[in-house]
């Protein structure tokens, strides 16, 4: 059986958590898959590696809201080109939340990584919101079966964009332990918070947080990576860091903190859990079902218990830590892709 | 200072939204202005010059419209004595049309309507793409200044010419409110889309959409203005071709259709949305390129490639006609030409100082 991937619509460097998965799944299949894959490439992604490729120059992906839609409406004007070279695969797989190029075909599936703006529509500007809206909405009517990342967001999908439950089905994503594993390095006093500076990642009432706990722990530094912004006195905001600077951080700090509002599944609760960092995390969305009881958890609109989930946790770490360790070793990326497996072959029957 | 604008390569009756920019801008800036003017303006059209002093530009003896007329527009600029004077006057010379003529060794600001001929080459003629890839690309990039028409055209430019970020002002269309204002007509039962028939405009998916709205509402009918209709050859069941109609027809068009639907799939700014709404008209837009942005929140907004999208938000639009209407009005109120020459003005001073 032939299964197409169609990562058109991937321009390295700036989707997060949906190039991680991308990727991720592609290199899985590579390993465990049990048919035979072939992955569509825009030039930029050329890179992508673990199972045979084929280049779509024709495509042009691009970096902007603006450039993304001028590509796609150019590839379904002059689409046929495109087209062509999705024919002879059984089943075809966008796991990019769109559906690129658009197929008329009864076994397409299409991941849709997180469902953020129906939740939070006020975080989103209109054009991107009218895009996610429709473009969400056509993927999930064209495919057959619509893959997300959690329960939580297949229940999302179900109750916006009134899809029939049997069609949507939730895959967890994993985590690359050969990457993320505890080191013996010893763990300094900071807090750490890897997030973009988006306005759903809640920045401004952890540093709330954060301003009451400094009194009671002199010494305690908050560590922020991805984040962009202007930052109050104690927090050091280190920018964009390489994936090793990442693991070294989950491996010396005291505690992860993570005060989302939102997440499709939830990857740096995870990874750090993985590497044996006490974590405490934001009780909404998926969060709670991705990390288990291995994970503190509290409300993220309330600053006091912010406060008190991080003092639980830097008071009595171990129990957290052994639990997390445990916790991450239940998701990898090969049982992610056996999952995949399944519904490609469901798709294809 | 003196800034000379070139109308040159105006073909009058393209009517196209940037003959309605380059007249309204010139007629617009002697209300705001500061600055000394001269307006390079071919001799069929020397009204475009409005109200500000006109140096006129003898019409070539080939080409009414397209490359050959602007090589021969250069050549009588070129040989003009009156442009050669004035141009040896002027500070700062502004290509409001984008095509750099006449020559100039001041400094120059280049307006760029949109970069559709590298975005959707496919939709353009060898010869038109290959001329827009010289006489666009060349002259905004040796600008001192680049006035493009939405945040949605200064990310294509800066991505795909690679222009100095620093350089590029947005500077929004404004609306004649003079022309077009609400009124007390009575709705009647029929979708406007005011356009010609380019390709991007995408009418057959419009056509599409309409035909099911039709099979529900059988009297329902959808009307086509602009030029060069007659080639979309034979029309489905209740589309009427109007062909080109007097800016006031299509403003009390604009106050009697049922919704302004609006499905093209490019747009650098797209007039026809903010003049159905000055207009009351409720109006369901394409969610590509800059419509988003200039739409607001005052619009329904569909995916444009899909059919039933388009049907669906046609009929939201006219759901919500009291609610869109309001909000029209609101945000068409906010685009004037005056703001938009007073804020030219400032391009020019900034081109001036940069170089």
């Amino acid at each position: 059986m032939r299964v197409g991937l169609s990562l058109l619509t991937l321009v390295p460097g700036i989707s997060g958590g949906s190039e991680t998965y991308a990727r991720e799944l592609v290199r899985a299949l590579g390993r465990v898959g049990r048919f035979e894959y072939r992955a569509f490439l825009p030039s930029v992604a050329a890179d992508v590696d673990g199972l045979p490729v084929e280049l779509v120059p024709e495509y042009r992906a691009s970096r902007s809201t603006g450039g993304r839609i001028v590509a796609m409406t150019r590839a379904s004007i002059s689409g046929r080109s495109i087209n062509r070279r999705f024919e002879g695969q059984d089943v075809l797989h966008f796991p990019l939340s769109v559906m690129v190029p658009r197929v008329e075909s009864r076994s397409a599936t299409t991941t849709i990584l997180d469902v953020q703006h129906e939740l939070l529509p006020q975080f989103f500007s209109r054009a991107e919101l009218a895009y996610r809206r429709n473009a969400y909405g056509w993927s999930a009517r064209r495919s057959r079966l619509v893959l997300t990342i959690s329960r939580h967001a297949a229940e999302t999908l179900v109750e916006r964009l009134g899809l029939a439950e049997d069609r949507v089905r939730p895959i967890h994503l994993g985590i690359d332990h050969d990457v993320f594993w505890p080191g013996d390095e010893t763990r300094g006093e900071f807090l750490l918070y890897p997030a973009r500076s988006w306005p759903h990642k809640n920045h401004a009432r952890l540093f709330e947080a954060f301003a009451e706990l400094r009194p009671r722990h002199p010494g305690l530094e908050l560590v922020l990576t991805a984040y962009d912004g202007p930052v109050p006195d104690g927090v050091r905001s280190l920018g964009h860091v390489s994936r090793e600077d990442l693991v070294r951080l989950y491996r010396t700090a005291a505690a992860l903190v993570f005060p989302s509002l939102y997440e499709g599944f939830g990857q740096p609760p995870l990874e750090a859990m993985a590497c044996g960092c006490p974590v405490a995390c934001s009780n909404v969305a998926s969060l709670p079902e991705v990390v288990g009881d291995a994970a503190r958890l509290f409300d993220p609109s309330s600053t006091e218990e912010i406060v008190a989930a991080v003092e639980d946790v830097l008071s009595d770490p171990d129990p957290w830590r052994r639990r997390g360790f445990d916790r991450a070793a239940g998701f990898t990326w090969e049982k992610t892709a056996h999952a995949h497996d399944a519904v490609y072959e469901e798709l294809a029957s | 200072m003196r800034v000379g604008i070139s109308l040159l390569t105006l073909a009058p009756g393209d009517l196209g939204g940037s003959e309605t920019y380059a007249r309204q801008l010139v007629r617009a800036l002697p209300a705001v202005r500061k600055l000394d003017y001269t307006v390079f303006v071919p001799a069929r059209a020397k009204d475009a010059a409005g109200g500000l002093p006109a140096t006129e530009v003898a019409e070539p003896p080939v080409g009414r419209r397209g490359p050959a007329r602007v090589l021969g527009m250069a050549l009588s600029a070129f040989r003009s004595r009156a442009v050669r004077s004035e141009l040896e006057t002027v500070d700062v010379v502004h290509y409001a049309l984008t095509v750099p003529v006449p020559a100039t060794k001041a400094p120059t600001v280049v307006t760029l309507h949109d970069v559709q001929h590298r975005d959707l080459p496919e939709f353009f003629g060898r010869a038109r793409r290959s001329f827009r890839r010289i006489a666009y690309d060349r002259a905004t990039q040796s600008a001192s200044a680049v006035i493009v028409t939405s945040e949605f055209v200064r990310g294509r430019a800066l991505e795909l010419l690679e222009l100095d970020p620093a350089i590029v002002h947005v500077i929004p269309h404004g609306i004649n409110h003079t022309l077009f204002r609400p009124g007390d007509e009575e709705r009647e039962p029929f979708i406007l889309y005011p356009a010609r028939p380019w390709p991007h405009k995408n009418h057959a998916r419009l056509f599409e959409a309409f035909a099911s709205l039709r099979k529900k509402q059988p009297k329902l009918r959808l009307v086509l203005t602009g030029g060069g209709l007659e080639r979309l050859g034979s029309l489905p069941d209740g589309v009427e071709r109007w062909g080109v109609v007097p800016a006031a027809e299509l403003a009390s068009l604009y106050r009697r259709a049922a919704v302004t639907v609006f499905p093209s799939l490019y747009e650098g700014f797209g007039l026809p949305p903010l003049e159905a709404m000055a207009s009351g008209c409720p109006v369901a837009a394409a969610e590509t390129a800059a419509i988003p942005e200039v739409c607001g929140d005052a619009a329904v907004l569909f995916d444009p490639l899909d059919p039933e999208s388009i049907a669906a938000g046609i009929v939201d639009a006219d759901s919500r006609s009291e609610e869109l209407r309001e909000k029209g009005l609101a945000r068409a109120a906010a685009f004037t030409w005056n703001e938009t020459a007073r804020r030219h003005e400032d391009a020019y001073l900034a081109a001036a100082e940069n170089s």
